[in-house]
């Protein structure tokens, strides 16, 4: 257990290295945080000055949040393991005495704690209108971040099972791309059926809802939890088959 | 140990086959074990959660949640929710957000007792079929704007309107020609308490019925302005009462099924028959709700239709208290000297009627109100003072002409005076079978509140609760209960401040980017170096 603690310890400063040394992070940072800090404005004016309510917009409840959400772990994790393994890089890392769990456990983390990164301008905004003397409710807000670090880590973990489906990245982030987008608009499916055990099956896997009902509002429930680690295993768990399977090929 | 392509190519395409079907059974099996864990952790023994919202915005009530536990059988929540009217599109969506939150908390906590359908209804004119055939079952004729929440167990049902129910709302200023301009706002969230009534309600088969005399000039049901009681009728409604006028001086005899007389500021005095209709009534187990209006003397004066069960009224003075200044003083010589407004340390305790009043913080205004004083009740009877005056009040006295100048004078009665009271006993003569509860002991029970405008349109948006209470003590339901309401109103930035956002934008937009830009910019520069 501990060598598989630290086989995933040195991937995710490998993967997080790797990460903050090309553009690609820096920039998707820069766009993020302007982007958030133009848009809790624009929440702000049009909420009346309700901070707690801009601050939930920045976490979750507007749609530029789920398109960030939906477009940038597969922009950092297309090539995690497709890039590798066409550059073939991808072989050192299996013959590493890491498992092929760790070396995806490892990959994943970097991505979600990139992500993590990129909601804590969240954080910064809750902290600025506090300076401005309005303390914002601050287990909302955490409550929030933990809920976009959850949605984020479950895109990262679909992101890299996509990576690792294929050997080209773009291809890799299309699928990702796709897969994302099918699960935000899942739940408008739901209005356009009257059937209602198709809508009681969406529910049950509606990522917007396990988010928005819970962690948005300050709600840390075990069970909203659980969804999230269940299918972050679970996307995680075929990522790791998929790497095994290379090995066969 | 790697298929070499030789091994690869002589695989038959049945082989391929077989291996693609293990792989989708294999995804089949991890989605439904997915599937089982989530739905294993839903389970009660293994749920854990904690709300961190400062207010515990996300924690319902241990009352409601006693409701929710005693809810025999399913009851299901319709939301149909609709935009707003104008000012109140933004404060509607913010009504209309909370509470879908609250009924998820609900729904969660019920176990599956409370089952809600939230429908859509946004695009007005094309509302769902699902909508629309739940619509009909519920007879609702029409979807008021903002919406509003139906509660429904078999056939019974109870409404709960966006405005007055799940929240109080203060339209502002919308427009800065007359006073300086000021939004919408909500001025109390009060959904979990009308949702709450609302559950109580429907657990109770019984709808009770109020029989409300008019005739004698007192509060008209059909006026709509100040000083009519259209709201106090609906109110009453909402609540699950049946309110039914009635003009005794017409001869129209009270329902046989009626549970509560209510006499409201009535301005003449009852003719002797109908004074002796009401004293029947109220002898044979009936109940009296009746508020000081200006028939208080004489035959038929409501002075003799009480004071047989112990209360009496001063008939000729009105309780005032000094107006607080901005100093903290209190001032005398103004008429708003008459204006009442009772707290905590003013209400009975261990009362049906103020026990949620005082759990819940609410206070009742009470204006021009009479003193009331015990009287000599009934054998077996028993009189409590409801509400009492705020610490130094006084009744004050009119002159010869009539006229109040609304300072103590020597001879004023200074103190606490009551202005409220209810009289409890058993039934003075047998109660008619139509009449008699098995589940309840044949009693008297009579309500006097000393404020003629209480039950009015202009005062009853402040006394709505007391009010309730006090009804649905006479009718000896326990189906009201007044929980703390949650304002929203203080988190909240003042955008007319101009340094507050232009900070917040300098920041957010520019510095915070730019600091990351220049971090991106020095970490390429040493790589590149």
């Amino acid at each position: 257990m501990l060598g598989f603690l630290r086989g995933c310890s040195a991937i995710w400063r490998r993967e997080l290295a790797g990460i903050f040394m090309g553009p690609l992070a820096w920039t998707l940072l820069v766009i993020a945080i302007a982007l958030q800090g133009l848009l809790f404005l624009v929440y702000l004016k049009t909420s009346q000055g309700d901070v707690d309510l801009a601050l939930r917009f920045g976490f979750g409840e507007s749609w530029a949040f789920w398109a960030l959400a939906a477009l940038f772990p597969p922009l950092l994790t297309m090539r995690m393991i497709s890039e590798e393994s066409r550059l073939g890089l991808l072989e050192y890392l299996l013959t590493a005495p890491v498992s092929d769990a760790a070396v995806v456990l490892g990959k994943f983390a970097a991505a979600t704690s990139f992500m993590a990164l990129v909601w804590s301008s969240g954080l910064l905004h809750a902290l600025l209108v506090q300076a401005a003397g309005v303390a914002p409710d601050w287990g909302a807000v955490w409550g929030g971040w933990i809920g976009a670090v959850l949605v984020s880590g479950l895109f990262c973990a679909t992101g890299l099972l996509c990576s690792a489906l294929t050997n080209t990245p773009v291809v890799a982030a299309f699928g990702a791309i796709v897969l994302h987008i099918v699960i935000v608009i899942l739940p408008l499916l739901s209005s356009l059926t009257e059937a209602r055990w198709i809508q009681e099956a969406i529910a049950r896997v509606d990522v917007l809802d396990h988010h928005k009902a819970t962690f948005l509002v300050g709600v840390l429930d075990s069970a909203y939890l659980g969804f999230f680690v269940v299918w972050t295993a679970l996307f995680l768990y075929a990522a790791t088959r998929s790497l095994e399977a290379r090995r066969w090929r | 140990m790697a298929l070499s392509g030789g091994e690869r190519a002589s695989m038959s395409r049945f082989e391929r086959w077989a291996i693609a079907a293990r792989v989708l059974t294999a995804l089949l099996v991890a989605v439904l074990c997915a599937l089982l864990a989530t739905r294993i952790l839903e389970t009660r023994l293994l749920r854990a959660r904690f709300d961190l919202s400062q207010d515990g915005a996300n924690t319902l009530d241990p009352l409601l949640v006693g409701v929710l536990a005693r809810l025999d059988e399913e009851v299901v929540v319709d939301a149909y929710f609709t935009p707003s009217d104008p000012p109140f599109e933004v404060v509607g969506a913010e009504v209309q957000d909370r509470t879908r939150r609250l009924l998820r908390l609900m729904a969660d906590e019920s176990g599956g007792k409370l089952r809600v359908e939230l429908h859509d209804v946004a695009r007005r004119g094309r509302p769902s079929a699902r909508a629309e055939a739940r619509r009909g079952e519920l007879q609702l004729a029409a979807i008021e704007p903002g919406g509003l929440v139906v509660l429904s167990r078999g056939k019974r049902k109870e409404l709960v309107r966006l405005r007055g129910g799940l929240a109080d709302l203060d339209p502002g200023n919308p427009d800065p020609r007359l006073a300086p301009w000021a939004p919408a706002r909500i001025v109390s969230f009060r959904a979990e308490e009308s949702l709450a009534a609302g559950l109580l309600s429907l657990s109770d088969d019984e709808e009770p019925v109020v029989a409300l005399v008019v005739g004698q000039g007192g509060l008209d049901p059909r006026r709509t302005d100040d000083f009519g009681a259209t709201l106090f009728v609906r109110e009453l409604q909402d609540d699950g009462f049946r309110v039914v006028q009635v003009d005794l001086e017409r001869g129209q005899p009270l329902p046989e099924e009626a549970r509560v007389v209510a006499l409201l500021s009535n301005a003449q005095p009852l003719s002797e028959a109908a004074a002796k209709v009401v004293a029947d009534f109220v002898d044979a187990g009936g109940r009296l709700y009746a508020s000081v209006g200006g028939s208080i003397e004489g035959v038929g004066g409501l002075a003799s239709v009480v004071a047989r069960y112990g209360i009496g009224i001063d008939p000729d003075g009105i309780v005032a208290r000094g107006v607080p200044s901005l100093g903290g003083a209190l001032e005398e010589g103004s008429p708003a000297c008459a204006d009442l407004s009772i707290g905590l340390d003013g209400m009975a305790g261990m009362n049906q009627v103020t026990d949620p009043l005082r759990a819940a913080g609410r206070r009742v205004y009470l204006r021009a109100s009479r003193a009331l004083v015990r009287g000599a009740p009934p054998r077996g009877a028993s009189v409590i003072e409801l509400l009492r005056a705020p610490d130094k009040s006084w009744i004050d006295r009119p002159d010869s002409a009539g006229r109040h100048d609304w300072r103590r004078g020597p001879g004023e009665l200074a103190g606490r005076p009551v202005v409220a009271m209810q009289a409890l006993m058993p039934a003075l003569a047998p109660v008619p079978a139509a009449r008699r509860r098995a589940d309840e002991r044949p009693e008297t029970r009579v309500l006097v509140v000393g404020a003629p405008d209480v039950a009015a349109n202009w005062m009853l948006p402040q006394n709505r609760d007391f009010t309730l209470l006090c009804f649905n003590w006479l009718a000896a339901r326990d189906t009201r209960v007044a929980l703390k309401r949650q304002d929203p109103a203080a988190r909240r930035l003042d955008l007319s401040q101009a340094e507050s956002l232009s900070g917040i934008y300098l920041v957010a937009v520019w510095l915070a980017p730019l600091a990351c830009a220049l971090l991106g910019l020095l970490v390429w520069w040493r790589r590149r170096a």
